[in-house]
């Protein structure tokens, strides 16, 4: 009998390597989506332990499908009931090129907008936008993660730049 | 509102490089290309924190371990583990004409355990890689188990209970003890009521609290279960063993862990202690001790060397 894959996640073994190989990138998937720390971290272990839990009806190579799908179905129930308070911070200006305390104040305000911007975009297109943009996710690697179409990931990125690029013009011109 | 670009996913597909040269053209001559190109840069900048997994995976292993391990195990795993295992005790114990007749088998993978319920509401814990039968038509007069590798037995009290293994046979009346019967070795240890352990056409009795062991060249030894009553501890999820040459400590960790290990080492030292089964780093690091031994786990997990 060869089994270079274990048939479900039940025993210890495969259901750490599961956590070893997922928990990570489901934390983040979930702070794109929620932009809370902590209740992302609760998110994951839910759904770990649901899929413990469920262990014999996941398949091994369903797994990750299944974290994903239980991640996203949390978060949802969780913002029916309460706001989900978004923030996101960027990474401090790199000081390296030497610039002027004019181009530094735009700077910041750009900054500034552009992280408003970014949490006040509606989840569904704020989770693309920041997937591909940090994570460099393909749109055909989040077209499964996400369980829509290609198509659908693209409409999602282009309408979330338009937006964010919306709401920088509108508070810049101010 | 006009819409400001031809196509509802071009500036998706600016960012993979993919826009025909018409497309290319309208993206560059807009008048906000550069506010874009600004979004598209500085975004990458955006600070995600990073998932403190230790403390998440110790909240999971407390909430996980409040559910017995043992129910989770499928029966069509076990029930296809068995069909194999005939083959072999087959091959092995040909001439041993209990597991035939038995009705209800049992086989436990590396890793696996399990635990039976018998139809006097005795239980069976079975360790990993061991192999249990009963008949269970007959069971009412005749409590007879088929026993080979490792397990854990608490028996209702009634008429005799037997526990056959290849090395030999264990009688009992009420009580709760441990068989073990791997490679050159044969282990009983009781813990409440008597049990009457015979090997080699001779009876041995032990009272609660003991142990025997027999080896291959017909030796044995009866030891206190004080400290014997840690080989209970792989119900726990944990192996302890005492004075037991390396290579025998090496050959149960392939065992719990459904791993090979090589060893290269030339001596075979006596250790003492206990190493976990859900941990193989731990596990070795236990193993290996503070002695000049370095083991390398090949990259699928599944090969372990050990080596000076």
């Amino acid at each position: 009998m060869t089994s270079e894959q274990p048939k479900n996640t039940c025993d210890d073994h495969s259901f750490q390597q599961l956590f070893k190989k997922h928990a990570s990138s489901l934390f983040r998937f979930l702070y794109y989506k929620s932009g809370n720390q902590s209740l992302s971290e609760d998110l994951v272990q839910e759904s770990f332990l649901r899929l413990w839990k469920a262990c014999q009806n996941v398949a091994f190579a369903k797994a990750k499908a299944f974290l994903f799908k239980v991640g996203t179905n949390l978060f949802y129930d969780h913002v029916k009931h309460e706001k989900v308070v978004t923030r996101y911070e960027l990474n401090p200006i790199s000081k390296e090129k030497p610039r002027t305390p004019e181009e530094l104040l735009r700077e910041e305000e750009f900054r500034q907008q552009l992280e408003q911007a970014i949490a006040s975009l509606p989840e569904g297109q704020r989770t693309v936008f920041l997937l591909s943009r940090i994570e460099d996710k393909t749109y055909k690697e989040m077209a499964e993660m996400l369980g829509i179409s290609v198509k659908a990931v693209e409409k999602r990125m282009h309408k979330a730049l338009t937006t964010i690029r919306a709401f920088i013009k509108e508070n810049l011109e101010k | 509102m006009e819409k400001e670009f031809s196509d509802d996913t071009l500036l998706a597909r600016w960012l993979e490089g993919r826009l025909s040269k018409n497309e290319e053209q309208e993206l560059f001559q807009h008048p906000d290309f550069a506010i874009y190109q600004k979004i598209a840069e500085t975004s990458k900048e955006v600070n995600t924190p990073s998932l403190n997994e230790e403390k998440v995976w110790i909240a999971l292993s407390e909430k996980r371990s409040a559910k017995p391990k043992r129910m989770r195990i499928p029966l069509w795993l076990s029930a296809a583990a068995a069909t194999i295992a005939i083959v072999l005790i087959a091959n092995f114990w040909g001439e041993s004409d209990d597991w035939s007749s038995a009705g209800v088998k049992w086989t436990t993978g590396a890793k696996v355990f399990k635990e039976l319920q018998l139809p006097d509401a005795s239980t069976i814990n079975m360790n990993a890689a061991s192999y249990i039968a009963y008949d269970e038509a007959t069971w009412e007069k005749n409590r007879t188990v088929t026993l080979e590798g490792e397990a854990f037995f608490e028996v209702q009290k009634g008429s005799t209970f037997t526990v056959k293994s290849p090395s030999g046979s264990v009688k009992v009346l009420g009580t709760s003890f441990n068989v073990r019967d791997r490679e050159q070795k044969f282990s009983v240890s009781c813990y409440e009521g008597r049990v009457e352990v015979n090997h080699n056409r001779k009876a041995h009795i032990l009272e609660a609290g003991e142990s025997i062991t027999f080896h291959e060249n017909g030796q044995f030894e009866k030891l206190e279960i004080a400290e014997e009553m840690q080989a209970k501890l792989w119900l726990e999820g944990k192996t302890h063993y005492e004075n037991m040459p390396l290579s025998e400590v090496l050959e149960e960790l392939e065992r719990q862990y459904n791993i090979e290990v090589e060893s290269e080492l030339k001596e075979d030292p006596k250790l003492t202690s206990t190493f976990p089964h859900d941990n193989l780093e731990t596990a070795l690091k236990v193993i290996i001790g503070p002695k000049d031994i370095k083991y390398e786990i090949e990259e699928d997990g599944k090969k372990v060397r050990i080596f000076n």
